[in-house]
């Protein structure tokens, strides 16, 4: 039985918005990704995102995960040092094992986002009697 | 049954100071992260170690440094100001299971003035710290007569 749950699909590190002619720049953000019996968690790491700023979308074997930040730099403020990024985040997975998506719950708690994703009762080890 | 694994390989502790880098003000080194990733080898499956991303702000009255703290709770956070250096630490832990491993990130910054401790303050927010210290008031050169 494959442990591998989900590969990452192809990231944009550019994408075009809604809006004709703007493109927005995003960062891939940490994540792990681990296997339960029955489910997958999955937690990614976004600091500086709010709960409102999460967006969680599955579309055709897709999980794609969007973190908007909240955190932005006043105005009057002069950087000495800067290694925090601006960027939003975003991650898209392949899922290659069938997933209950229906059922998914996501929390977001400190920056970390984590999802957990049932799989489906038919993915799960059968057992077979020997007659 | 708890297996609780301390990392402490994970500890950047007093070898990432980088307080000789950041004491000029414009040293604005955004190499120094990877050279970090480069002497301290992140640990397999382990997703925050060696990442403690920091930035420092000023405005007329105050020092604003913000360091990235995912997954840590208030509670786990130290934060220190001894002699011009502020240090953060915070321990991490991560619960898969049964297991539970725990790793501290520790990072310093120089500041490039004095500071007044007394007004420090601190606010962690979708783990996103943020230290705003206020400058000290400068003091007018003495001057001094000549009889």
């Amino acid at each position: 039985m494959s442990a591998t749950c989900c590969t990452p699909a192809p990231q944009t590190s550019t994408q075009t918005a809604p809006t004709a002619g703007v493109t927005e720049s995003l960062q891939k953000p940490r994540f792990s990704i681990e296997r339960l019996d029955d489910a997958f968690v999955i937690r990614v790491e976004m600091p500086g995102v709010p709960k409102s700023g999460v967006n969680i979308e599955y579309h055709e074997d897709v999980l794609s995960i969007r973190g908007e930040r909240s955190v932005s730099v006043p105005a009057d403020w002069k950087p000495l040092h800067q290694e925090i990024s601006t960027l939003n985040y975003q991650l898209r997975l392949n899922v290659n094992t069938p997933v209950d998506d229906e059922k998914l719950t996501a929390s977001l708690e400190d920056g970390v986002l984590t999802l957990t994703l049932p799989v489906k009762a038919t993915a799960l080890p059968r057992q077979i009697a020997v007659n | 049954m708890k297996l609780i694994r301390s990392n402490p390989a994970l500890n950047l502790g007093r070898a990432a100071d980088f307080g000789p880098w950041l004491r000029h003000p414009f040293a604005g080194i955004p190499a120094v992260a990877q050279l970090l990733e480069d002497f301290f080898p992140a640990a397999p499956a382990s997703p925050a170690a060696g990442r403690l991303a920091t930035d420092l702000h000023e405005d007329a009255g105050n020092f604003y440094a913000r360091f990235e703290l995912p997954g840590v709770k208030k509670d786990a956070v130290k934060v220190e100001l001894r002699e011009g250096v502020l240090t953060v630490s915070a321990e991490r832990r991560v619960k898969s299971g049964e297991n539970e491993s725990a790793y501290t990130l520790s990072r310093s910054l120089s500041l490039p003035e004095t500071v007044n401790a007394e007004g420090i303050s601190a606010k962690l927010e979708d783990g996103l710290l943020t230290v705003t210290l206020p400058k000290q008031e400068q003091r007018k050169p003495k001057l001094i007569a000549i009889n």
